[in-house]
């Protein structure tokens, strides 16, 4: 179909049956928003590799699908998600939601095949788009706002960046850099933004549990991901990620730990998680970029599992506060088995997909020679099976409550998602090799090694340990953590009414001024507005006159 | 520390404590020559754990607060 049609994009399809789902209904409309997907995901393995069609555009060499390994690693995971979030999502009524997840999904797509600035620039911006409305469809405008900004934000930085690497080297294709100049570090700065690097982390557990049970799924799958992606493609071996990546995975495990909403916490471990990757696209070796890809394909698997969960138990308790929740496991046992599946896979216990995963990113750092950041990230794997591995299955589904909750079975459609992506994340644990044709750069890392698995279970075993020792420290308490967004969230809030006081008396001095000035202002309109209607009768000598100075003036700027 | 916790940490010393023995008799690929050592994993699993409990316990100290965010 591809040869005769020409190359279709997967991004195209998905963005495509976004647009279209509205207008459609009933079980046609579900049966596109599972369709859409699932044509996405085969487009991804059905274009053949290679450097893509180039469509002049106003002069620039546009490649908006450049089939490369890269983009089929991504296009592969971002696929599944899309397809498993919208099986998972068949019963969810809101059709913005709906929509806007599609062509989310496709922007992710278009992100993974672009094979140049311009065209990386566009889906980046729907991306922000698709994922504001997913937000926003469930009622929180505040925090899709909050969301909104933060993106504009990192659009502009973005934006900056490529207008200044385009004026330097003059094409737009996208290339491997360093950040040695303003303009790079712009680009690498708004990348950082999508990514949840600091200072601005705490978007990601701000908006992302602000969505439905069904919105989160997608929310979790792409913005964060598709920035590594990009930072794969242009910032291979930059220094400064490795810092970037070990702060942000410390950052996620404690603040995960502290959390009590599940799934913030899982929206915190999501910052974890990519300082993981961070790390490995820092280190730049090709074992350790194949690494972070990798990572970032069981990290999509099992966090979208994890949220799968936490949305059901959402669904059917209206709660997702740990310190609220408890005994959930004989109630929702196939919720608990993905939870466990889940948690286990982000803890990196042997048989999942997260194992295989994370012992690239380690078998890259030994390789290296990379100390430092080994013993520190193996540290913060101790820690994040405290959160996430026990911390959480513990509080949530078997602690003994107070009072047992009703059982309320997921529909089936939920249940198909979470029994897909259980089974993706066991089998890859279980066979690595299955990944060899997609990720060949990890045939020679020892991932199930007798010694291998038993280190991983001592560091699993120890953990555990110190979470019995501890738990009463661990107990979920209702709250919030401070974060940097605290200065936009709460200090005008303090600082407005402060300065209001202060300001009080220079505002008394300034009204008794402000009435003479604004009657003169207004005089001034008036008359302007009265020479303006009169403007056909005026002279062609005068408007000649006055069209030469504007020109004159343009010119002289456009001189300077 | 109840009954059951107890208990659990008792199990889970000597599970521990089976794998440590288990590593004296596998070859161990270290990469930065402590690592290799048997028993390695556990110790600094131990280690590891308990510091990002007193790191989070102590930052929670700090910036954790008992009401929800203002514009929650």
């Amino acid at each position: 179909m591809t040869e005769s049609f020409g190359p279709l994009s997967p991004a195209l399809v998905l963005i495509v049956a976004g647009l279209l789902l509205p207008l459609v209904r009933g079980w046609l409309r579900n049966a596109l928003f599972l369709a859409a997907p699932v044509a996405a995901l085969a487009l991804v393995w059905l274009l053949p590799l290679g450097p893509g069609l180039v469509v002049d555009w106003l002069g620039l060499g546009l490649v908006p699908l450049a089939p490369d390994q890269l983009a089929r690693i991504f296009g592969t995971a971002f696929g599944i998600a899309a397809l498993a979030g919208a099986l998972y999502g068949q019963s969810q009524e809101n059709v913005a939601e709906k929509a806007a997840a599609l062509i989310y999904a496709g922007a992710a797509q278009g992100i993974a095949f672009a094979g140049d600035l311009a065209s990386l620039f566009v889906f980046w911006e729907v991306m922000a788009i698709g994922s504001t409305v997913v937000i926003w469809s469930n009622g929180d405008t505040r925090a899709g706002l909050r969301y909104a900004l933060i993106h504009v934000l990192g659009g502009i930085l973005l934006f900056a960046g490529i207008a200044a690497e385009v004026s330097a080297s003059g094409s737009v294709a996208l290339q491997a850099v360093r950040a040695d100049s303003l303009g790079r570090w712009l680009m690498l700065a708004g990348i950082l933004v999508n990514a949840g690097a600091p200072p601005l982390s705490a978007w990601v557990a701000d908006a992302y549990p602000k969505a439905s049970w069904s919105g989160t799924v997608f929310l979790s799958a792409f913005t964060t991901k598709a920035a590594v992606l990009v930072l794969i493609r242009l910032f291979p071996g930059e220094p400064a990620l490795l810092w970037f990546g070990l702060a942000m995975a410390v950052y996620g495990m404690v603040y995960a730990l502290l959390e009590d909403d599940i799934r913030r916490l899982l929206s915190y471990s999501i910052v974890g998680q990519v300082g993981f990757m961070l790390v490995a696209v820092g280190l730049g070796s090709e074992l350790a970029l194949a690494a972070a890809a990798l990572h970032a394909f069981a990290h999509i698997l099992y966090k979208a599992l994890l949220m799968m969960a936490a949305g059901a138990i959402l669904k059917a308790t209206g709660e997702t506060r740990l310190s609220a929740l408890g005994g959930l496991a004989a109630a929702m046992p196939l919720v608990t088995a993905a939870m466990l599946v889940g948690a286990f896979s982000l803890a990196a216990v042997p048989l999942t997909a997260g194992f295989v995963s994370k012992s690239a990113i380690m078998a890259a750092l030994a390789a290296d020679h990379a100390g430092l950041f080994w013993f520190a990230l193996t540290a913060v794997s101790a820690g994040s099976f405290l959160y996430v591995g026990l911390r959480l299955p513990w509080f949530a589904l078997f602690r003994p409550a107070g009072k047992a909750p009703e059982p309320r079975d997921p529909a089936w459609s939920m249940k198909a998602a979470m029994a897909l992506l259980c089974g993706a994340i066991l089998a890859i644990g279980c066979f690595p090799s299955v990944l060899v044709p997609l990720v060949p750069e990890i045939s020679g890392v020892a991932i199930l090694t007798p010694d291998h698995v038993l280190f991983q279970l001592q560091l699993l075993v120890a953990a555990s340990c110190i979470f019995v020792m501890v738990l009463p420290l661990l107990r979920p308490r209702a709250g919030s953590t401070l974060d940097v967004d605290w200065l936009w969230r709460e200090l005008p809030r303090k600082v407005l009414p402060a300065w209001a006081r202060f300001t009080r008396p220079g505002r008394a001095a300034l009204a008794v001024l402000e009435d003479p000035v604004r009657a003169r202002l207004s005089a001034f309109s008036r008359r302007f507005a009265a020479e303006l209607v009169n403007a056909a009768n005026w002279r062609t000598g005068q408007i000649a006159f006055w069209a030469t100075t504007l020109i004159a003036a343009y010119v002289l700027i456009a001189a300077l | 520390m109840e009954r059951s916790r107890r208990l659990a940490l008792m199990a889970l010393l000597v599970v521990l404590a089976l794998l440590v023995v288990a590593d004296f008799f596998v070859e161990d690929h270290g990469s930065f020559w402590i690592d290799g050592t048997p028993g390695f994993a556990a110790w600094f699993g131990l280690v590891g754990a308990a510091l990002a409990v007193v790191l989070a316990q102590g930052w929670g100290l700090l910036l954790r607060r008992t009401e929800e965010r203002a514009d929650d």
